[in-house]
C-alpha cells in the first residue's frame, strides 16, 4: 500500500498539498478549502438570497467543479442556480459533453437549459466557421459569449458564473499584456457588473483556484466530465503555451501564480475603461459597441440574416418549458 | 514493480517501487502542476510514495478547449 502523507488538519490520508496554506489536505478538508475560496469570491461579489446565478457548463472539469461548489454553497448563500449548456454540434466531442452536463446537473438537482445551436440558428460551430470564413475557435468564443449573455438576460440572472480557473485568468492576462490590450485586463476581475437589459455581469468563482485543484475537486466529487479535448483546440494556441510556461515558472518560484492572481484581483480596476460606447444592438437589443453586435454581424454575413433575436426567442421558449420564464421584450 | 497507466494515451508502464510520485512525474517529463496522480482511484500529493500492489493512474491537467 502507498505511503501517503497525512492531512495536516485531521491526520487522514492527504489528497493534495495546498501550497498557499502550506498544508496537506484530505478529501474532506480539500473540499472545504476549495468551497471556502469560492465563497470568498461570492462574498466579494455580494451574492445573496434571491439572486439567480446562471452557471455555464461546458462538460469539462472546471465547470463541473464550479457547479458542485455552487451547489454545496447554495443553502448558506440562498441563491438559485440554473445551469446552461451550449451544444456546439462538434461531432465526436459535443455529444459526450452534453451527456456529462445532463448527468451532472440532474445529480445535483440543478435545472438545465440546453441551447442546441443547430436548433437555434440551424448550423453547428464548424459549419458557421466555414460559412463565415473565420477560425473555428474565434467563432466559437464569439457565439458562446453571445448565447450565455442572452440566456442570462432572458432568465433574469444576476450573474453568469464561468468556470475560468486561475491558470485561465493568468493566460488571458498575459496574452492581453503581450498585445498591450490593457482594456481587456480591466475585464479580468473576479466579477463584473451588469448593464441593465444589455449584459449580465460575469462571476469567476474559481479565480483563486488552479487548474490542477479544479481537476482534483471534480474527481473527489465524482463529477461526470468529458475528459476529451476539443478537436479544434490548437496545442500551440498562445493561452496553452502561456499556461505551460507559467507552470514551469511556478516550479522554479513556488507561489508565483497565486501571487499574480491576488495582485490582479486587487488592481484590475486600475486599467483603462473601454473607449467604445456601449449601446443596444438594433437587431437583437443586447450589448453592442456601436451598430449591430458582433453575433448579429457574423450571422448576417454567414447565414444571410442576423440571428440574435431568434436566439433570444429560442431561449425564452426553452426557459418556459423548464418553468423558468424570465424577461420580456 | 508497480503498474502505471498514463492517460490520455492509456500507455502502461512498469516502475520500480518504492517510488515517490514527484519522481514518477519527472521520469515521464511532466510538470507536477500539469498532472494528477491517482493511487487506487484516489488523488494523492506528489510527496506520496508508490508501493508494489498499487494501481496508479496519471491524468493530465488540461483544458478541454
Amino acid at each position: 500500500m502507498a505511503r501517503i502523507p497525512p492531512c495536516s488538519v485531521c491526520g487522514k490520508p492527504a489528497v493534495a498539498y495546498v501550497r498557499p496554506l502550506r498544508k496537506f489536505l484530505c478529501r474532506e478538508h480539500f473540499i472545504e478549502y476549495f468551497n471556502r475560496r469560492v465563497a470568498r469570491i461570492l462574498e466579494r461579489a455580494r451574492v445573496g438570497p434571491g439572486d439567480r446565478i446562471l452557471v455555464a457548463l461546458s462538460g469539462g472539469k472546471d465547470s463541473a467543479a464550479l457547479l458542485n461548489a455552487l451547489a454545496d454553497l447554495r443553502r448558506s448563500f440562498g441563491y438559485e442556480l440554473i445551469a446552461v449548456h451550449i451544444d456546439l454540434g462538434i461531432r465526436g466531442f459535443s455529444e459526450e459533453s452534453r451527456r456529462a452536463v445532463e448527468a451532472e446537473s440532474a445529480r445535483l438537482g440543478v435545472p438545465l437549459l440546453v441551447v442546441d445551436l443547430r436548433e437555434a440558428i440551424g448550423v453547428s460551430i464548424p459549419e458557421l466557421a466555414r460559412m463565415s470564413r473565420r477560425p473555428t475557435c474565434s467563432v466559437c468564443g464569439l457565439v458562446k459569449r453571445y448565447v450565455l449573455n442572452a440566456a442570462a438576460v432572458e432568465s433574469r440572472a444576476r450573474y453568469i458564473a464561468m468556470g475560468h480557473n486561475g491558470d485561465d485568468i493568468i493566460a488571458y492576462a498575459i496574452k492581453s499584456f503581450l498585445g498591450q490590450d490593457l482594456e481587456s485586463l480591466r475585464k479580468l476581475g473576479p466579477y463584473s457588473d451588469s448593464m441593465e437589459g444589455l449584459a449580465v455581469g460575469r462571476l469567476r468563482p474559481l479565480y483563486m483556484i488552479t487548474e490542477k485543484e479544479s481537476l482534483v475537486y471534480a474527481l473527489l466529487k465524482r463529477a461526470h466530465i468529458n475528459r476529451a479535448t476539443c478537436p479544434h483546440l490548437d496545442p500551440n494556441q498562445l493561452e496553452v503555451v502561456i499556461k505551460h510556461l507559467m507552470n514551469e515558472f511556478e516550479t522554479r518560484r513556488p507561489g508565483v501564480k497565486i501571487q499574480l492572481l491576488g495582485n490582479l484581483a486587487r488592481r484590475y480596476r486600475d486599467y483603462p475603461e473601454p473607449r467604445e460606447a456601449v449601446a443596444a444592438c438594433p437587431s437583437c437589443g443586447l450589448i453592442s459597441s456601436g451598430g449591430e453586435c458582433s453575433f448579429c454581424r457574423l450571422t448576417r454575413k454567414a447565414l444571410g440574416e442576423p440571428m440574435g433575436r431568434r436566439v433570444r426567442l429560442y431561449i425564452r421558449g426553452k426557459l418556459e418549458e423548464l418553468g423558468l420564464g424570465g424577461a420580456s421584450g | 514493480m508497480a503498474r502505471v497507466v498514463v492517460e490520455p494515451e492509456g500507455r502502461v508502464i512498469e516502475v520500480r517501487e518504492p517510488l515517490r510520485v514527484s519522481e514518477l512525474l519527472a521520469s515521464l517529463g511532466l510538470n507536477s502542476e500539469e498532472a494528477v496522480v491517482l493511487i487506487n482511484g484516489t488523488p494523492v500529493p506528489e510527496q506520496a510514495v508508490i508501493e508494489g500492489e498499487d494501481e496508479v493512474r496519471v491524468l493530465r491537467v488540461r483544458s478541454s478547449g
